[in-house]
């Protein structure tokens, strides 16, 4: 026996409507596999657009929309950079209507790969494909094992190919890993310092419940730690911080001199999105010197604008959004 | 290292005084960066005097990381110039041609500029990646903290600092190596019998064994991050004949020392030469790189020369300053909070 709501009432709640979203689809957990994808399976060969349809990566919401959809996170920016330059076929779609609480591991970009509405129904047929089940959101870290292996078998995989990641040969990959340790430390506690600072009305309104933690940067305490008082408060040291982001971009500029991709690979690799994701954060800094040791650089400035076109044109909206 | 009197040609009349935590150990430094700042000045002075440029600086063995522009040792001053940090300290030397990057400049151009560039990246890497490696094994691991690191500072610190600057400075290490997991520090294992008269707790067997099983894990997950370390610096050490082919010199990524040699050198004379009762990484160090430990003393003895080489020694002159009395201290800190409550006006 259910009692009507009155209309006064149902007029205020039509005030707050209820959205519904469209179910995505989710196998169950049985057709999942380790993130390396197995060889081609029985269901025939396999076809290059198989590849991650509509995979669609979750980020921090560009600074400007309309102008371009590079997300105004460095970390996002880093990983759309590397979808688009490892050559996902048909590009990557990106959506920003997630928060960073709800990702997985707490942190944004997450990439979503859906199921593909034609294995759906191949799957009513009673024929499993193990190659290409998917409905899984991975967070940052499981990305490029997943593209490893979706390109080691686009291209055929060749062995050596797949390990090196993309780089001409050991000595590349090895030094890549001392180019990253470099950029994710030195030129990114550039940022972390010369992060605007938020008003006390952000600071009193704004819930941060995000647990990662990054590593700190050299800064002193507002009392210094060798008095009595218990130090509080920190203030970065930027004359040295910016002293070393000024070494670190010249090295930078030297070591890509004129070649196409750093190290001299041949295609894109995560060192080059990863430069990339931090001379576009540098140019679109609000700080000028930041901005400006970066223009002193010509090479670097014409290698950010031509990546810059290259990452756009394989992102797209997501239509739904 | 005495005080030589002999006239100073050169334009800046004042000398050069680095700021350095003190000795301890048979080493010039305790601190990592430090010793490596030590090494470099040692390295570049020596290198100049064979050029017949003679340099003197001072070397300032100091407990206060407060005087220092960033909060941290080692620092540098020259005149009125303050340069903190072994990067900084680097950078400026070679402004003033005092360091050792001058070899070969003319005549490779290119190549020596890639190499350079090489050497700003490995040495940031061996920043993040060594550095992490060496501090978890002094100051996470309680018994090396106790043994090693708080007996040195605990040595050199005065009556009020000695009880609670050794454990501020492990927290900014702590907060540095809790990002990347290399802090596995449980409480309860600090914690030492407060009285005499308490009762020994009788660890259940069981409680034994898990701490057994997640010390031997422990141990496995450091020496497997550092074997991925060491595996990418060690195909850098390239050996060189020396000019006069007696000698063969290995050194990071180029025939000469740099600042990069300088840097890895301080990390592993620190780990070999502190008496850490728990030490995992030296074993794997002397087993499987032997080349690295080598190249440290081999640095040390570059630096710092026996007598029979008098003559290429750098002149140092090494004065301790006694910390600062708590009264100053504490004016200067308040001096400090009304410096970054009032903006400065230029």
């Amino acid at each position: 026996m259910s009692i009507p709501m009155p209309t006064t009432l149902q007029r205020f709640y039509s005030l707050f409507p209820l959205h519904m979203y469209e179910q995505e689809q989710v196998l169950p957990t049985s057709f999942f596999f380790s993130n390396v994808s197995p060889e081609a399976s029985e269901a025939g060969g396999y076809q290059v657009e198989d590849i991650a349809p509509d995979a669609t990566l979750f980020i921090h919401p560009p600074s400007n929309p309309n102008q371009t959809l590079l997300s105004s996170d460095i970390e996002c920016v880093k990983w759309q950079a590397y979808l688009a330059l490892r050559g996902i076929p048909g590009g990557v779609k990106v959506r920003w209507d997630l928060a960073n609480e709800g990702a997985v591991g707490g942190r944004l970009p997450n990439l979503f790969l859906p199921v593909p509405k034609r294995l759906a129904k191949k799957e009513k047929s009673g024929e499993p494909s193990k190659a290409r089940m998917r409905g899984e959101l991975l967070e940052g870290k499981r990305i490029p094992s997943w593209v490893n292996g979706e390109i080691g078998k686009a291209t055929g995989g060749e062995e050596g190919d797949e390990e090196l990641e993309g780089y001409k040969d050991k000595d590349a990959q090895n030094e890549s890993k001392a180019w990253i340790a470099l950029l994710e430390g030195d030129v990114h506690a550039v940022f972390t310092a010369t992060a605007p600072t938020p008003s006390i009305l952000t600071k009193i309104t704004s819930f941060d419940l995000s647990n990662t933690r990054e590593k700190p940067i050299l800064s002193t305490t507002f009392t210094g730690v060798s008095s009595m008082i218990p130090p509080f408060g920190s203030t970065a040291a930027l004359e040295p911080i910016l002293g070393r982001y000024k070494e670190t971009i010249e090295a930078l500029s030297v070591r890509l001199s004129h070649d196409r991709w750093f190290l001299g690979s041949r295609n894109g690799t995560a060192l080059d999105a990863i430069v990339f994701s931090y001379l576009f954060a540098a140019m679109e800094s609000s700080n000028t010197q930041v901005r400006e040791e970066v223009c002193k650089w010509a090479n670097l400035v014409a290698w950010e604008k031509r990546v810059r076109k290259m990452v756009e044109n394989a992102t797209s909206l997501r239509g739904s959004v | 290292m005495s005080d030589n009197s002999s006239p100073n040609t050169t334009q800046e009349e004042e000398k050069i005084s680095l700021y350095v935590w003190p000795h301890f150990w048979n080493l010039p430094s305790f601190d990592i960066e430090s010793l490596a700042a030590i090494l470099y000045l040692q390295l570049a002075f020596r290198h100049h005097n064979h050029k017949h440029e003679h340099h003197k600086y001072r070397l300032v063995e100091c407990t206060d990381p407060d005087v220092s522009p960033s909060g941290t040792l080692p620092f540098l001053v020259h005149g009125t110039k303050k340069v903190s940090t072994f990067h900084g300290i680097v950078r400026y030397l070679e402004s003033l041609d005092m360091g050792l990057a001058d070899e070969g400049a003319n005549k490779e151009g290119e190549a020596h500029a890639i190499r350079r560039a090489k050497r700003v990246a490995w040495t940031s890497f061996v920043d993040s990646q060594l550095k992490d490696l060496v501090n978890h094994v002094l100051y996470a691991i309680p018994e090396n903290y106790r043994k090693g690191l708080h007996t040195a500072l605990v040595a050199h610190l005065p009556i009020p600092s000695k009880y609670y600057l050794p454990q501020r400075l492990r927290a900014v290490v702590q907060a540095s190596l809790e990002p990347s997991g290399l802090w596995t520090v449980k409480e309860e294992e600090e914690v030492v019998k407060k009285h005499p008269f308490d009762k020994e707790k009788v660890k259940d067997v069981v409680e034994e064994k898990d701490s057994i099983i997640r010390e031997a894990f422990g141990k496995e997950k450091l020496v497997h991050k550092a074997r991925e370390t060491l595996d990418l610096l060690a195909p850098l050490l390239k050996k060189h004949q020396h000019q006069h082919g007696h000698h063969q010199h290995t050194f990071f990524l180029s025939p000469h020392p740099t600042g990069l040699d300088a840097l890895i050198a301080a990390h592993i004379l620190i780990l070999s030469h502190a008496p850490l009762p728990i030490n995992t990484l030296l074993p794997l160090l002397k087993e499987s790189y032997p080349a690295i430990i080598e190249h440290s003393e081999q640095v040390l003895a570059y630096a710092f020369p026996s007598e029979d080489n008098a003559e290429i020694r750098a002149d140092v002159q090494v004065v301790q300053v006694p910390h600062a009395n708590p009264v100053v201290q504490l004016g200067r800190a308040v001096g400090r909070i009304l410096q970054s409550v009032v903006p400065v006006q230029a």
